[in-house]
């Protein structure tokens, strides 16, 4: 990737929160137009990562340049970012409407029209308290906050965490599916990646505060194999290698890339194993290790 | 920032209606509840002063901790954190509108007592707070919301912000009061609004650095929390860093102990011989009033304490002042006598310089008392319906006290005789124009003499005599010399004991004040004060040279002061020497004008006049900072 395609670059990042350091010099970079999915199990500072990128936290060392700016703790980074929090919050005392007006005049390019299509879309009533909306409905009001101003980046944190099945799909295939067609680039944690596998372009692991595994979406989607193998003839993990489950006689693994797969194949690792492709569910849980 | 305000505004409307319903109850309330006496005009001012004085600084501490733990919640940070201001902004932006709300509910307060206070008169303390009301609202606003912010309690933080306005409030406060008595002996004009600015900005600068720390999750380190702590501490520091520096700079200052208050009018010790005159004016009794220290200085430095100093109050104590009056004579066997009082205890003292005083016994409240000097000196009393007087030194049983007449006949008979037998008056003859001392006569155009001894002064020639005459129009003062000569030396009316004052060197003088002239300008349609012609002064010299309407433009225009006045001190061969406000010594020939020499005295506690005492050698200056001796040729030295 050129510098200049870069829309997102962090190096070195590291954060501690007294004696625990979350990130350890994390390096991270996101070209136009691509949705990266970030891969991290609870705690592993996939939260925190976000919140250097928006300028809410300040990191104990390392840089981000987001969008041509660096954070300085003025916030300004935040008018051209996109955020939708875990758990989006609005003022109580405030209707939808309220919350979109009051919003619209610390972004500078608000679209109060697409604003108002969203609420339509999203069949969000405008007139609700806020206080009073549903979680789906609040995270609807996020997710039409965070993308009535037309940002070139958008990070979702958990964007469908507590969301029913009927809104998760609202979103994912209606909205980001259009703002991914929009050319915009967007950072996506989630613990089910599977839901968003079909939007992503890169996977990055996030692991002991660092990426530990960076790879093209369509890697995981056509490289990655379930082997079957007998226990006793098990190839040990390693690199491109994971143990999935043990049954009985029988070991599962995850391989990753045809070459690996070619690799053990030919050294004999395989004989009489069953190949078959890996569901990408299960290709993100043997990233995670889990 | 302006719809951040109004969301602050917004959010906590509901507290702020029911505090400003609360102010408003209060006009219905304090009517009800009124007693008869009380109009409804003064029930209902009653009421906006409480809501003023105790009730907008509790309010104060609501709001901001309120505030301030509201801004620390996740609740408000999950939900305004994410726009596109600085966290800092955010905090502002509540802070603010606290203010605002602090603001309106003021101005209701206000706005219900007229914008008047409801007191006609205010003591120096009430002033000083009224002075700091402002300001104390916004510090404990600000204090009270960095506070609850920093421990995400509003009643933690408030207790704090309470503590921290009050230890930086009542040194200034106290230290205001003594400046208000012209005691300003550390720049406090300066101070007080320095630490006032300070305060605000480290308030302001500690809310960002715990934004920093607290949202922005800053690095946490020792240096970042002490940083923190030691801002919120500055202005507490420095306004007790001023107090240490008041009361170090106090402890310096001296001042002139004086009579302050007399109840007689006539005594003049000063008319006896010259040599009790300079004895008496050659030292200084000095008082110390931050420690209550006072003490004899002569001219070399040499000291004897009449009172010595009270236990020395700490650095960081509020100062404590008490002025101590008293009066000094130099009795005719080369003793000396003191009347001294201070914290209303009144004694008297005898002794010497050299040998120290002892003291003599109680004496009750010295402004009813009066030293006599003389043959037989003693003390005048002025008791509820009789004047007594008691011979020094006091006998075995204390002070022989004797009636000498009643308070309706008055005390100047005594005193005019006491003045003949102690050889220091004549009397008239019966043609009332012919004055008689010791065989000696001298006659006074147009003088309708007295019937009581008329006291004259001992100079270096012999006893003369100061009579003056009112012939119409015409004012005279003859001077009656001891070569049996009579002079018409001032055309004016001059007089010992009433408006003449004599130097310890022998000068005799009186002035004339000008008065202040306001001519009306058509043009402007206003009075304008005309410039104020400098005194003219009226001198018998030390050597007996009679000089009239010396004047002193040439003094005022090279050492004029405000507020200040000048006072002859000395007079030798062709020259004169005047002091101008306590500031200056300034030196003429025999007209007031030739050249004028200037010299600046030590510097005085700002405003007090009186600090500069005569001698036959110089002047004794009691200054801010000890207390000098500048001899006639202008040369200052400290003495003490």
């Amino acid at each position: 990737m050129k510098d200049n395609d870069a829309v997102l670059t962090c190096k070195g990042l590291v954060k501690s929160f007294g004696s625990k350091m979350v990130l350890a010099g994390l390096d991270l970079e996101a070209a136009h137009g691509q949705v990266i999915g970030i891969l991290g199990r609870n705690g592993s500072g996939k939260s925190t990562l976000f919140k250097l990128i928006l300028d809410l936290i300040s990191a104990d060392f390392g840089s981000i340049s987001a969008l041509g700016l660096t954070p300085d703790g003025s916030g300004r980074l935040r008018g051209l970012i996109g955020y939708v929090p875990e758990k989006p919050a609005f003022h109580g005392f405030m209707t939808v409407a309220d919350t979109l007006e009051f919003r619209s005049s610390f972004f500078p390019g608000w679209d109060k029209a697409k604003a108002a299509q969203l609420c339509k879309t999203l069949e969000l009533d405008t007139k609700a308290k806020a206080g009073d909306l549903s979680k789906g409905n609040t995270a609807k009001l996020a997710w039409i906050c965070a993308a009535a101003f037309n940002p070139q980046l958008l990070l979702l944190d958990e964007p469908t965490s507590g969301l029913d099945y009927l809104v998760r799909d609202h979103i994912l295939n209606g909205l980001v599916s259009e703002l991914t067609d929009g050319g915009i680039t967007i950072l996506i944690s989630n613990h089910r990646m599977g839901e968003v596998g079909g939007l992503l372009d890169r996977v990055c692991v996030l692991k002991d505060g660092r990426i530990s595994a960076d790879h093209q979406a369509d890697f995981i989607k056509t490289e990655t194999f379930k082997v079957s193998v007998r226990e006793e003839a098990r190839p040990a993990e390693e690199e491109g290698v994971r143990l999935i489950s043990r049954a009985g006689a029988v070991s599962e693994l995850a391989v990753f890339g045809k070459e690996k797969l070619e690799q053990l194949k030919s050294s004999g690792k395989l004989n009489g194993a069953e190949i078959e492709p890996l569901e990408l569910d299960a290709a993100f849980k043997a990233l995670l290790g889990e | 920032m302006k719809n951040l305000i109004k969301l602050q505004l917004r959010k906590s409307l509901l507290t702020f209606t029911v505090i400003l319903g609360a102010v408003l109850a209060a006009v219905p309330l304090a009517l009800a509840v009124k007693s008869k006496a009380m109009s409804a005009r003064e029930a209902v001012n009653l009421a906006m002063f409480y809501w003023a004085v105790a009730g907008i600084p509790l309010v104060t501490l609501i709001f901001s901790g309120i505030a301030g733990s509201e801004a620390a919640k996740e609740q408000a940070r999950s939900v305004e954190q994410p726009l596109p201001v600085s966290q800092y902004r955010l905090l502002l932006s509540s802070l603010t509108a606290v203010l605002l709300q602090l603001g309106a509910l003021g101005f209701a307060v206000a706005a219900v007592m007229g914008f008047s206070l409801p007191l006609e008169t205010l003591t120096r303390i009430q002033q000083e707070v009224l002075r700091f009301y402002l300001f104390a609202v916004i510090y404990l606003a600000l204090f009270g919301f960095t506070l609850s912010y920093a421990f995400r309690n509003g009643i933690a933080g408030g207790a704090l912000a309470i503590a921290a306005v009050s230890a930086t409030l009542f040194p200034l406060i106290s230290m205001g009061e003594f400046q208000q008595l012209s005691f300003e002996i550390i720049p406090l004009w300066l101070l007080k609004p320095a630490i006032a600015a300070m305060a605000l900005a480290c308030g302001a600068l500690a809310l960002k650095r715990l934004s920093g720390l607290a949202d922005r999750h800053v690095k946490r380190s020792a240096a970042a929390v002490s940083a923190v702590v030691l801002l919120l501490a500055v202005p507490s520091l420095c306004s007790y860093g001023s107090l240490a520096w008041f009361n170090l700079q106090g402890r310096k200052v001296t001042l002139p102990v004086t009579k302050g208050f007399s109840s007689f009018y006539g005594i003049d010790n000063s008319l006896y011989s010259s040599r009790d005159r300079r004895e008496a004016a050659n030292r200084i009794l000095v008082q110390k009033p931050f420690s209550g220290e006072a003490f004899y200085l002569d001219k070399d430095g040499n000291r004897s304490v009449i009172e010595p100093a009270g236990t020395e109050a700490g650095l960081f104590s509020l100062p404590n002042l008490s002025l101590a009056y008293g009066e000094t004579l130099a009795g005719p066997a080369g003793e000396t006598w003191v009347l001294y009082s201070r914290l209303g205890r009144g004694r008297l003292l005898g002794g010497s310089l050299k040998t120290g005083f002892t003291a003599l016994g109680e004496v009750g409240r010295i402004w009813s008392l009066g030293l006599l000097g003389g043959k037989e000196p003693g003390l005048l009393e002025r008791r509820e319906n009789d004047y007594y007087f008691a011979p020094l030194p006091p006998g075995k049983s204390g002070l022989d006290w004797k009636k000498v007449s009643s308070r309706t006949e008055g005390y100047l008979r005594f005193l005019g005789e006491k003045y003949r037998r102690d050889g220091v008056a004549a009397v008239f003859g019966k043609d009332g124009k012919t004055l008689e001392y010791r065989g000696k006569r001298w006659t006074i155009p147009g003088a309708e003499g007295r019937r009581l001894p008329e006291p004259g002064l001992e100079l270096a020639d012999g006893m003369n005599f100061f009579i003056p005459t009112e012939t119409g129009k015409d004012l005279a003062t003859w001077l009656c010399r001891p070569n049996g000569k009579t002079e018409l030396i001032w055309p004016e009316y001059f007089r010992l004991m009433q408006n003449l004052t004599v130097a310890p060197d022998g000068t005799v003088w009186g002035k004339k004040e000008t008065i202040q002239i306001l001519k009306f300008r058509a043009s402007t349609g206003v009075y304008s004060s005309l410039e104020q012609p400098a005194p003219v002064f009226y001198i018998l010299t030390a050597e007996g040279r009679a000089l009239s309407g010396i004047k002193t433009d040439q003094v005022v225009a090279k050492a004029g002061v405000e507020n200040g006045e000048i006072d002859l001190v000395h007079s030798a061969g062709d020259n004169l020497w005047f002091v101008s406000g306590s500031k200056y010594l300034v030196r003429t020939d025999l007209k007031g004008a030739g050249e004028v020499k200037v010299w600046k005295l030590p510097a005085v506690i700002r405003n007090r006049i009186k600090q500069v005492s005569p001698s036959a050698d110089g002047v004794f200056t009691a200054a801010a900072d000890g207390v000098y001796f500048t001899d006639w040729a202008g040369s200052t030295r400290k003495i003490h």
